[in-house]
């Protein structure tokens, strides 16, 4: 079987050269197959004749609809695929010879060699757990600096290339500073490390990382990387595209980075820091994460659509972000490629259906953040203390609540004073009344309860219910809610006489929800009810001041205002509801002044003025809402909203528990703690394929966004599950340990330049027989330019900024969110881009010429352009501009005439390397040329061509 | 090295490298096929891309068959104009006018500001029949009355969105979330453009205010970013840094640019990256694009008759200013023009958005421009191989909207995703067809409906493209203006 031999050949020495095999490896050489010719029609969105490619008991040893064995390990008769692939029969031959390709003779051959060997099934390369590797020999072992490039050389070696020569230590120097740090050395540090590395250049080059790593820009640097997939920005997205205070969070990732919090940590807090014991106020903020997703404030847009669609959003970048795997296919359909199925999807999605936001305009629940560091505890304990405190109040009155004998109450007259209809319906227990037609805005419901129906005894509680219009079909799709902004009571005793009625105390049905009243309904804010959808009936009890006593022919007389509209244009009204009452007296005991429960009520209301007036800002963080309010997880039919499917609970996708094991019924913590479990598959090699190109440009999996199936295969397999290894047992998760083993490779400190060989078998650089060269991030590029000119602040954190705008490209659809320059000379005018205001419908351009995404959803790679709007935005933009004359500047120092000193300097400034004759020469020239017409414009002109440069311009 | 020197050494060394990766195709054995085996990108095997030349990635290319047409003008009224008062005549409408509305038409309709059951509303303006098609328009658009006969419309676009946002997105995008390419990103990326000193992709805004979701409407999404849109404007610097910075001449920079060019070129003979070579293009490129975009987008150049035709006031922002641009940015080469023009969200919350207000207003302003665009083209014989297309975002609802459930003081309709009217014109489209028949109250699709997958898969057909095979693999998908729906190009509004 020659052609078969030279097949294997094929594949075993050139994608898996570490470990070349005679026998077929499913992975290796069939599913490529199956997923090319096969998955299409029987896969995970369509399985014909019930045979899925994709699961491995729809295949082996199953019998499809028509009654055949798919695949009968070790028996080429018994395999159907055999009979389908190689029938001349045009009826039954697969792939349908009418529209596809039939299989090659190679493919059908490996096809049947894997059959006779025994059929063995094997999951795709990226969901089986890593393993330890042995270390590669290679002739190359003198230049080799660790174990990576014992991987990269053996690979080398075996495609007939070699290694580079060591970088020039002042390009070594650039390529570390910018790669790590994101800004460029200053001279200083060039001349210091140049002189070191003369004497000693290993110890050279460990010192300048260990320095680089220690520095505040590092973490600004990182935390680019981690914003494009978590899509941080400071404004809304959708309809008005408001600014969103979330700069805490920002301000914590930098941190994180800094401090080198190790990334299995990193993984919790930002997934479940809520669900933490006893969170700190970094815990929390750090769950801001997941609160990056758009909202819509559009008028006339279903708060409910934005919510869902939120945590839809919440599911796929998680599994992007953690796992870079496409499990967004799954929401309307099992997956095509890998062993995914859409109600694992659903599953998931439950993780992320019941925390408090629901696309609210204030974005509600916040956090609130204090200004100084240093009092993070005490927020920390106020908060705690404030929950407690809820709690306890709450939990007191429920008890009392429970215990309560309740009479409900009949004979209500109910009516609206807008033109909204209520009629009453007397049921056995009580009096229910509902809307009927067009309910219309600001309806303020009034209801009338006659004497008679209050019985003898004075009244100690109402309690009001409020259900959703139609209580069989809103748990599962909800309705619009109701806000009730005020509430007014009297006595009526005919007409003229309404004593009106003040209530001390007011019990909602939970703890702890953005809409509470512990304290009193009232304008001052205080409002209580379903913001802004309803699932289940509400309750809430009144307690007033002094048990009512009602003459026989007077009634009690209740409004009820609720003046908010969802949107501009929801009414949020009551639309069912009922009341009872009480007589029992532990209710005044309750509610009385000087009671437990009223001191408690006071405290509350003091420490939440204390929180409030800490000087700091707000973070939307997750915080779930309380149980009893739970909405249930159903599938989405075909991924549609509208039709919702079973129920489902928390859980993870079998593909992946099978190796790294989950407990059961999972909570947000549990998944969030099983992405960093000892067994977990994806999560190391995931972050260290990002940091990897972050360093060399390109993957070892390119593909970044895909490590299923049908994503590229890893160029050096073996140096992956070192590297995740490395990065998960040896470094514990920590971020700076690792990059310090992948910038000290030979690979990242040899030299760049490319022979027209090499360039010709490798283009993309992607086995590094050269270091690597990259065009200058969109941060980066404005940064440098900044530093350079000597322009850039290092202030670090806080609100973020509004530099240099061209005109014209400021025109925001909330016309009030205004983008105001600091003049020239304020430190806000210069600091580095990661504090530029990001919004999301007007991305920053400068940025997003240079390939910065805009943020709106989870962004897992860059792609590098090079046009010519980049060359008008480096030449031309005013930021570009004030730094070209800031340098210029420097560059004549006082007089008029150009300092070669200083053109020397500036030139290895944006190098990195000592100026060469021929360039200074030239740019003189152009000095002289300049000035002799323009002499004010002479050094600006130079400078620009500095800032220019390709090799400014690249690292 | 002059440019052209350039862009010849760029594309050999390309070539070269094509070559010799053929050559290594061929062999099955040795470096080459271990090499290449490697460099197999997923499944991207399988894709004919469109290959660019590395140095000019928005090259001309063919495209999967010889195409109708080769230009666009997209203009998009955002905000949705009413169909029922401009192209989609419904004399049964008129005579439900005041009526409650039948509860048939609101079960399970989520609507964005209707409340209850609102009442019937009839059209606002009367209806005639022009021109040997017998088109009805209404009396809101006497100049475009007269050119009817070169246009097409379609009567029952459908969208599954009903706010602005995600309408609109589905629109350009063919998807509801940002994140996606744009038609004219697309476009460009399929076939690049022929004016190389012009950017391929231009957007052209009326002013007022900005789109909703901006820029993302004319985003290359998971394209590479130099086939977004590139917005150009009427007053200020027409491109974003365009201009020079105050004091420097055209001299000036052409002196800073060859001695960039000089340094470049060395950097490239030492370090041998094509990248460096890409870069100097560019920035020769951008040197020319100074010219060439001031120069396009001056309307001064026009004679007295064109202003006159169009309505045009130099310096303004304007859509008959864009109109008017747009000409003479097709006329120049440039593939996709795309206008937006806003102010057409008639729910009769105030003034300027209602049926009985403002949209009389945007009316006269759009009339006449549109006409003058369309008989231009075509007197400049440039109308045949151009394809123009108007459309909204969604359609707007035979009942009239009662906000917050009660008679509001001015007339306006609210969101109908249900059913919606664009028109085309030239490049391709068979004139003076009227495609898909509404119900008698033009609340939704009863003839032929058109889903936007329909509607793309035919502007793509028009361009010489199968939306099967202009696809880009992203995220485990072959990604495409059509979605993963099947959909099926109108073949009835194609000559």
């Amino acid at each position: 079987m020659p052609r078969f031999q030279s097949l294997t050949t094929f594949f075993g020495f050139s994608l898996f050269s570490f470990a070349a095999r005679a026998e077929v490896d499913f992975a290796r050489d069939i599913r490529p197959i199956l997923n090319a010719s096969c998955v299409e029609c029987h896969g995970g969105v369509k399985a014909a004749g019930n045979v899925s490619f994709v699961y491995e008991d729809r295949v082996i040893d199953f019998e499809g609809k028509s009654g055949y064995t798919v695949v009968s390990p070790g028996n080429i008769e018994d395999s159907e695929i055999i009979f389908r692939i190689t029938t001349d029969d045009e009826d039954d031959r697969m792939p349908p010879p009418e529209d596809h390709a039939s299989l090659s003779a190679d493919e059908i051959a490996v096809i049947k060699e894997w059959i006779e060997q025994g059929a063995e099934w094997s999951n795709h390369w990226a969901f089986e757990k890593p393993i330890r590797p042995n270390i590669p020999e290679t002739r190359f072992d003198e230049q080799a600096n660790g174990d990576i490039d014992r991987f990269l050389f053996s690979r080398l070696e075996d495609e007939g290339l070699i290694p580079s020569p060591i970088e020039e230590p002042g390009r070594m120097l650039r390529r570390l500073s910018l790669g790590l740090t994101g800004l460029p050395p200053t001279i200083e540090e060039l001349d210091a490390f140049e002189t070191a590395y003369a004497q000693h250049p290993h110890n050279a080059v460990e010192a300048a990382v260990d320095d680089l790593l220690k520095r505040p820009a590092f973490g600004e640097r990182w935390a680019t990387m981690w914003f494009d997939l978590v899509r941080y920005a400071d404004s809304g997205g959708l309809g008005l595209d408001q600014p969103r205070t979330i700069w805490a969070y920002r301000d914590w990732v930098v941190k994180a980075f800094n401090d080198d919090l190790p990334f299995d940590q990193f993984t919790i807090k930002q997934l479940a820091g809520d669900l933490l014991p006893e969170p700190t106020i970094d815990d929390l903020i750090a769950t801001a994460c997941q609160r990056n997703t758009q909202t819509n404030n559009e008028g006339g847009t279903d708060d409910e659509q934005f919510r869902v669609e939120a945590v839809i959003d919440r599911v796929n970048t998680s599994w992007q972000t953690w796992g870079s795997i496409t499990f967004g296919c799954a929401q309307c359909h099992d997956h095509p490629y890998d062993p995914l199925t859409q109600i694992e999807y659903y599953r998931f999605m439950d993780f992320y259906n019941n925390s408090a936001d629901s696309d609210l305009e204030n974005d509600e629940p916040l956090l609130k953040v204090p200004e100084d560091p240093d009092r993070y505890n005490e927020a920390a304990e106020l908060r705690r203390s404030i929950l407690a405190l809820k709690e306890m109040l709450w939990k007191t009155g429920t008890d009392l609540k429970n215990t309560t004998k309740w009479s409900g109450l009949k004979n209500l007259s109910v009516s609206a004073d807008n033109g909204t209809n209520y009629i009453v319906v007397d049921k056995p227990a009580h009096s229910e009344f509902h809307t009927v037609g067009t309910v219309q805005t600001k309806t303020h419901t009034l209801i009338d309860i006659p004497a008679a129906q209050l019985g003898d005894a004075s009244i100690t509680a109402l309690q009001l219910t409020v259900s959703p219009l139609d209580p069989e079909t809103s748990l599962k799709d909800p309705e619009w809610g109701f806000l009730i902004d005020d509430l007014e009571a009297w006595i009526v005793k005919e007409e003229a006489s309404r004593i009106p009625i003040r209530f001390s105390m007011s019990v909602p049905d939970v703890p702890w929800m953005p809409t509470d009243p512990m304290g009193m309904i009232g304008p001052n804010g205080n409002n209580w009810g379903a913001d802004s959808r309803i699932h289940h009936a509400r309750t809430l009890v009144l307690v007033p001041e002094r048990p009512l006593l009602l003459d026989e022919n007077s009634h009690l007389s209740l409004r009820i205002h609720c003046n908010k509209t969802g949107h501009g244009s929801h009414p949020m009204a009551i639309k069912r509801g009922h009341l009872a009452s009480s007589s029992d007296g532990r209710w005044t005991e309750l509610a009385a002044k000087e009671s437990e429960s009223d001191q408690r009520t006071q405290e509350l209301t003091e420490l939440i003025c204390q929180l409030t007036d800490m000087p700091g800002t707000t973070v939307p963080i997750m915080q779930m809402r309380p149980d009893s309010l739970a909405r249930p997880t159903h599938l989405f039919e075909r991924g549609n909203v509208m039709e919702k499917g079973d129920i489902v609970f928390s859980g993870l996708p079998a593909t992946f528990t099978k190796v790294a094991p989950a407990p059961d019924r999972p909570d947000r913590l549990d998944m969030a703690r099983w992405w960093v479990s000892d067994d977990h598959p994806l999560t190391a090699r995931v972050f260290v394929n990002r940091l990897w190109k972050q360093l060399f440009g390109i993957g070892i999996v390119p593909t970044l966004e895909d490590f299923g199936s049908s994503g590229d295969k890893p160029t050096h397999p073996a140096l992956l599950d070192y590297l995740a290894l490395r990065f998960q047992q040896d470094y514990d998760w920590s971020t700076k340990s690792m990059l310090k083993e992948l910038v000290l490779s030979h690979a990242f400190l040899q030299s760049s330049r490319i022979s027209p060989e090499v360039l010709e078998l490798d283009p993309d650089n992607r086995l590094l027989a050269r270091g690597p060269r990259l065009r200058l991030n969109a941060e980066m590029v404005w940064d440098q330019a900044l530093a350079v000119s000597g322009l850039l602040s290092t202030k670090q954190g806080g609100p973020p900024v509004h530099p240099t705008l061209p005109e014209g490209v400021w025109n925001p659809f909330a016309g009030w969110d205004k983008w105001t320059t600091p003049d020239r000379g304020d430190e806000d005018r210069y600091r580095r881009s990661i504090y530029t205001y990001t919004k999301r419908s007007i991305p920053f351009p400068t940025f997003a010429t240079f390939d910065a995404p805009s943020r709106e959803f989870c962004n897992p790679r860059r792609l590098t352009s090079n046009t010519p709007l980049q060359a008008l935005v480096t030449l031309n933009e005013p930021t570009f501009i004030e730094s070209a004359q800031a340098l210029g500047e420097q560059l004549t120092s006082d007089t008029s005439e150009l300092s070669m000193t200083q053109l020397r300097e500036a030139l290895r400034l944006v190098t990195g390397r000592t100026a060469d004759q021929e360039s200074l020469k030239q740019l003189e020239q152009l000095f002289q040329e300049i000035k002799a017409t323009s002499p004010e414009q002479a050094g600006t002109v130079v400078a620009q061509v500095l800032l220019n440069l390709d090799e400014t311009l690249t690292y | 090295m002059n440019l052209e020197t350039l862009l010849k050494e760029t594309s050999r060394r390309a070539l070269e490298r094509e070559t010799r990766r053929q050559f290594l195709t061929r062999c099955t054995t040795g470096l080459g096929a271990m090499f290449l085996a490697s460099q197999s990108y997923g499944k991207s095997a399988s894709h004919s891309l469109p290959q660019h030349d590395s140095a000019n990635p928005l090259n001309a290319l063919a495209t999967h068959f010889p195409a109708k047409a080769k230009r666009v003008i997209y203009l998009h009224m955002i905000g949705a104009p009413s169909q029922l008062e401009l192209f989609d005549y419904k004399p049964d409408l008129k005579k439900l006018d005041g009526q409650p509305c039948p509860q048939s038409f609101l079960e399970g309709k989520n609507f964005a500001f209707i409340q209850g059951t609102p009442n019937m509303l009839g059209p606002q303006f009367p209806f005639q029949q022009h021109g040997k098609s017998g088109a009805w328009v209404s009396d809101r658009m006497p100049h475009f009355a007269k050119v009817v006969d070169d246009v097409s419309f379609i009567k029952t676009l459908q969208t599954d969105q009903f706010n602005h946002g995600p309408a609109q997105l589905m629109v350009h995008t063919g998807q509801a979330r940002i994140g996606y390419p744009s038609i004219g990103s697309w476009v460009t990326w399929g076939m690049g453009t022929e004016n190389a000193d012009l950017p391929g992709f231009v957007v052209l805004l009326s002013g007022g205010r900005q789109p909703r979701v901006g820029k993302a409407l004319w985003s290359s999404g998971f394209l590479p970013s130099v086939y977004q849109g590139v917005q150009c404007r009427s007053h200020g610097d027409p491109v974003l840094n365009v201009a020079n910075p105050d004091g420097m001449s055209r001299d000036i920079r052409r002196s800073a640019l060859d001695t960039l060019k000089s340094i470049n070129q060395k950097t490239h003979d030492e370090f041998g990256d094509p990248e460096t070579l890409t870069r100097i293009a560019q920035y020769e490129m951008a040197f020319r694009m100074q010219m060439a975009v001031p120069d396009a987008m001056d309307i001064n150049k026009e004679p007295p008759h064109i202003h006159e035709q169009y309505g045009t006031e130099p310096g303004k922002e304007s859509f008959a200013n864009n109109c008017l641009l747009a000409r003479r940015l097709v006329e120049r080469g440039v593939r996709f023009v795309q206008l937006f023009d806003w102010g057409w969200d008639s729910h009769g919350a105030s003034d300027s958005e209602a049926l009985n207000g403002g949209f009389k207003d945007k009316c006269r302003q759009t009339d006449r421009p549109m006409a003058a665009l369309l008989a231009d083209l075509k007197q400049r014989g440039l109308l045949e191989d151009t394809l123009v297309v108007w459309s909204g975002e969604f359609g707007r609802t035979p009942m009239r909207e009662n906000r917050g459930g009660r008679e509001m003081k001015l007339v306006g309709r609210d969101h109908n995703p249900g059913a919606f009217t664009a028109w085309m014109a030239g490049g391709g489209v068979k004139p003076g067809i009227s495609y898909g028949e509404t119900d008698e109250v033009g609340y939704s699709a009863a003839v032929n409906p058109v889903p936007l997958e329909d509607y793309h898969a035919t502007l793509l057909h028009l361009l010489g493209y199968d939306h099967k095979q202009l696809n880009y693999p992203f995220q485990g998908l072959d990604q495409r203006l059509t979605g993963v729906k099947d959909a099926h190009v109108i073949q009835e509004l194609i000559t």
